[in-house]
């Protein structure tokens, strides 16, 4: 029986999984024959932890946590209500009583900027989720099928790529006036796209590899090939990608509610609250673009940050 | 054969959008009549503006008239879609090329520069400089630029194509008035395009036909310009043909941000209006220019590379 180490490419060997597939020699058959035999696998550390073990991926995360505790545990403690207003106190900057200073009808604006981090961690993270899953489905199914089919898929991925982004999503946000729910949909209408890419490649290059051929000629079927060892193999690649689409989706959050095309008022978003700063920049309201737009720019550089250390520690050839 | 994607293209594209604002709950005539919805004069407006027939005869006849350049008439502005774009193309294809222009007379240079130095201190300073300006929402770029530029320090005006009221621009105006913007969104593209221009020059550096071209004592400055520049444009000019589409999403925003009239700004002020002839325009105008940008970098791809011209490889 041939079974090669988990390092070696090309074996009968699942690299994830590491379960060497047993193939049937002469007069050898049976349902006995088709069992994987169990070996214990030398298995070096997971590239993931190897990543999270990194200085600089626990910078993202540490960065990325201290957005959810301002987001989520912040208005706890601030209990000054985001949607107040006081038309005593408009436009005032930064004091004790409004450390982020006040918007164009005295709402405070350090409250707003928490519930805004709510919407767009919320709907980052979500819309990325969504998205990674809607592409991973579908190129896993295109590379997989190949052919026809396979094309077919891919051009109509071609198609959507050419259509700018934003304004995708300015026409789909001036179609359906969306709250959260349906802001999270329409963003994951367009983030499908790289995974789905990146999935059908690495479902190629892996259904050529005679682990994967050994499964299928075992009588494997294709949906569980793909859940047992495509999906699985392919791991990396998705969560990598899913950092960077949370940092794109939180970033176009942003555009659509600085558009006023996102979640409509009084809910307050990172994206409204500069929009309202550029509104009153003769009144030097340097508040309302500082804030918010440190706000983003922290989220989203700690997002991609996240994921190129992640990506680095996959990369054998950059480690 | 290229040609016959990129109609395809096209055509996905006109479909999706199309089908989109027809799927609309309630549709145009909820969202342009509003509180004096009755269902009389619903009907009525359903009428005017040909929304009574089959999706399928509507679809046709837009195709039909989008082929004699015919994209309809505004719901909302006494004016045809054609004339509004007409309108405000040149002022977003001079942003559009200014913004490019500087993007890559910078993004070269400086790749090149880290390429050759790697790992230096200006190096890291540089591919930090470009990763925070990746992930820098255009917008917060933009009121910084307002803010300091304008209002603290009035050197350049803070929107608009020239001075209120006055018609006949000259090009020094059109600059002027173009350059804050440009500056912005050319930071954004500069900061993709010089990460990427770093890594395929370091590619290239470290190729075999280099380190022969310095065994033959060329130096190191010969040896990029004969060699160098030209193998690594190669990555770069797909690159940059793909990274169109983010160029014209970040024009809608840039221009949103200095009231710039152009498509971008034609665009945003369609949408919050619900004026879905021009926001069709628009976005067929947007895919039209993609598909341009795409053929035009294959075609110059074509040029520097021989090896794809002769078939080769």
């Amino acid at each position: 029986m041939e079974s090669g180490s988990p390092q070696d490419d090309g074996l009968l060997v699942d690299p994830v999984r590491a379960e060497v597939i047993h193939v049937p020699t002469e007069g050898e058959s049976g349902p006995a024959a088709l069992l994987p035999e169990s070996v214990e696998p030398e298995r070096s550390p997971s590239p993931m932890a190897v990543a999270l073990r990194h200085p600089a991926a626990r910078v993202g995360l540490v960065v990325i946590a201290a957005l959810v505790v301002f987001s989520y545990i912040g208005p706890l403690i601030w209990s000054a209500s985001p949607n107040d207003t006081d038309l005593l106190v408009i436009l005032q900057p930064p004091s004790s009583v409004h450390p982020f200073g006040t918007d164009d009808v005295g709402r405070d604006v350090l409250a707003r900027m928490m519930v805004g981090g709510q919407v767009s961690l919320n709907i980052g993270v979500a819309a990325a989720a969504l998205g990674c899953a809607i592409g991973v489905v579908y190129g896993a199914i295109s590379g997989f099928a190949g052919g026809r089919l396979d094309s077919v898929m891919m051009r109509f991925v071609d198609g959507m790529l050419a259509i700018p982004v934003l304004v995708l999503l300015i026409v789909l946000a001036a179609a359906f006036r969306p709250n959260q729910l349906l802001l999270i949909l329409v963003i994951s209408l367009t983030s499908w796209l790289i995974p789905a890419r990146l999935i059908r490649a690495g479902t190629l290059s892996m259904k050529s590899q005679d682990f994967i051929k050994a499964s299928q000629a075992m009588g494997s079927t294709s949906t569980r090939t793909l859940r047992r060892h495509v999906l699985p193999n392919s791991v990396g690649i998705i969560v990598v990608n899913a950092t960077f689409q949370v940092a794109d989706a939180i970033l176009l959050v942003a555009y659509l509610s600085f558009l006023g095309l996102g979640i409509p008022p009084p809910t307050a978003t990172w994206g409204g609250i500069m929009s309202t700063g550029i509104s009153y920049i003769n009144e030097q309201a340097w508040w309302l673009i500082y804030f918010p737009g440190l706000a983003i720019l922290l989220a989203v550089v700690a997002f991609n940050y996240l994921g190129d250390t992640v990506r680095d520690a996959y990369d054998v050839t950059a480690r | 054969m290229r040609l016959g994607q990129a109609c395809v293209v096209l055509l996905i594209v006109s479909v999706l959008t199309f089908l989109l604002v027809r799927m609309l709950p309630g549709g145009p005539v909820q969202a342009l009549l509003g509180t004096h919805n009755t269902p009389g004069a619903a009907a009525a407006l359903e009428q005017k503006l040909g929304l009574d027939k089959p999706l399928a005869v509507q679809f046709l006849t837009w195709i039909g008239s989008l082929l004699r350049a015919d994209l309809g008439f505004s719901y909302v502005r006494q004016s045809s879609v054609t004339s509004l774009i007409a309108a405000s193309l040149p002022n977003s294809l001079l942003l559009g090329v200014m913004a490019f222009v500087m993007a890559l007379l910078v993004a070269i240079p400086l790749g090149v520069y880290q390429a050759l130095h790697p790992n230096s201190w200006s190096d890291f300073a540089a591919t930090t400089a470009a990763f925070v300006l990746y992930s820098m929402p255009i917008f917060f770029i933009g009121a910084l630029a307002i803010l300091y530029l304008s209002v603290y320090h009035p050197v350049f005006p803070p929107g608009g194509v020239g001075p209120a009221g006055v018609t006949d621009l000259s090009w020094a105006t059109r600059l002027y008035y173009a350059f804050m913007p440009a500056t912005v969104l050319a930071l954004v593209q500069l900061a993709v395009w010089s990460r990427y221009v770093r890594s395929s020059m370091l590619d290239t550096l470290a190729k075999d036909y280099v380190r022969t071209s310095r065994a033959q004592g060329l130096s190191m400055g010969q040896t990029v310009r004969r060699h160098g520049l030209r193998n690594a444009s190669v990555p770069v000019i797909q690159l940059i043909g793909l990274s169109l589409p983010a160029l014209i999403g970040g024009v809608v925003v840039v221009e949103s941000v200095f009231n710039y009239p152009g498509m971008g700004y034609l665009l945003w002020q369609a949408a919050i209006q619900y004026d879905f002839p021009v926001i069709l325009g628009v976005t067929v105008i947007a895919g039209l220019a993609v598909v341009l940008g795409t053929l035009l970098a294959d075609l110059l791809h074509l040029m520097v590379d021989p090896r794809v011209r002769d078939g080769i490889g």
